[in-house]
């Protein structure tokens, strides 16, 4: 089963090519989780296991067959950790072996979400703002109102719910690509990486999902008209 | 009255379709300057770039606890695997 997360081609060395070391402190890690060391596992399942989660969730149908997978992806991946080379970083390669976990779930069940192309289902293909707030000119007929913004750094709790359910509500490439670069801070290329989408591709849902959180913020921060 | 030649060209409708890539400086040579020129003479877009920027601000901040409940299982299965004999 182990080699059904063919992580192999992304990382391995032929044989008689010495192991090109990884960076040092993914290398530390390594050791001491294979040493059994909970506390760097703990760590680990801080960092990543709800992203993982949300990733999961892109590809599959529910939120169980996603935790599932995730459970067995963790399991997949200690077993594997003999066989990392650290040609690409950790994450990365931790995150392959879930989106290729996933993937094979989401074939057993027959549902294919083609990450690779921006379909209709869940691209609705709007623009950031709505055409009707232009002129034919594309100036602005109803420009944005200006926002009460809380401190700089202060996220009341409704504000963080409220963008929590913003997320919750874009579709799910969109959610999957703001989560990942803004929520998480991925980089662009990480993104690119692991759910093999295009630059372009990643920009456009970028784009798409700031703008419609934008205009849920705007509802709720908007100042009254006078 | 704003004028074409103030904003650079660019329509709002442009500015505001550009704005993600702006705020994540993947605009560059005349095309910036544009924007910057329709910036400094349109209020709307240039409050509208605000609202990107802190959106995408408040995004960073968020503190989620996804999965937290899984925790205890994961932590159990770590503990199986690594009792077992190795290779």
């Amino acid at each position: 089963m182990a080699d059904a997360d063919a992580t192999d081609d992304d990382d391995a060395l032929p044989p008689g090519v010495p192991a090109v070391p990884g960076r040092p402190e993914e290398r530390e890690l390594v050791a001491r989780l294979l040493a059994g060391d909970e506390a760097t596992f703990a760590t680990l399942l801080d960092r990543y296991n709800g992203t993982m989660l949300r990733v999961a969730r892109g590809f599959l149908s529910s939120r169980s067959v996603a935790e599932e997978v995730v459970q067995e992806t963790w399991l997949a991946i200690l077993e594997a950790l003999p066989r990392f080379q650290g040609r690409s970083s950790l994450k990365t390669w931790m995150f392959r072996i879930l989106t290729n976990r996933a993937k094979t779930r989401a074939r057993r069940e027959g549902r294919v979400v083609p990450m690779s192309a921006l379909g209709p289902l869940d691209d609705d293909g709007e623009p950031g703002v709505d055409a009707d707030r232009f002129h034919e000119n594309g100036m602005w007929k109803a420009p944005p109102g200006s926002w009460n913004t809380p401190e700089k750094g202060v996220i009341d709790t409704e504000l963080g719910e409220r963008i929590e359910q913003a997320i919750e509500t874009l579709p799910e490439r969109q959610r999957l690509v703001i989560t990942l670069r803004d929520v998480q801070g991925w980089s662009s290329a990480e993104v690119c990486n692991v759910l093999e989408i295009s630059e372009t591709n990643q920009r456009v849902l970028l784009h798409r999902g700031r703008s419609k959180v934008r205009a849920i913020l705007a509802d709720y921060l908007e100042a009254p008209p006078r | 009255m704003i004028t074409t030649l103030m904003t650079a060209g660019l329509s709002c409708r442009e500015v505001t379709e550009l704005a993600s890539a702006f705020v994540d400086g993947e605009i560059s040579g005349t095309l910036w300057l544009r924007f910057r020129v329709h910036l400094l003479a349109c209020g709307p877009c240039a409050e509208y770039l605000e609202q990107i920027r802190l959106t995408v601000d408040t995004l960073k901040d968020l503190e989620t606890d996804e999965g937290a409940e899984m925790r205890g299982e994961l932590m159990r299965q770590f503990r199986e695997w690594s009792e077992q004999d190795g290779p």
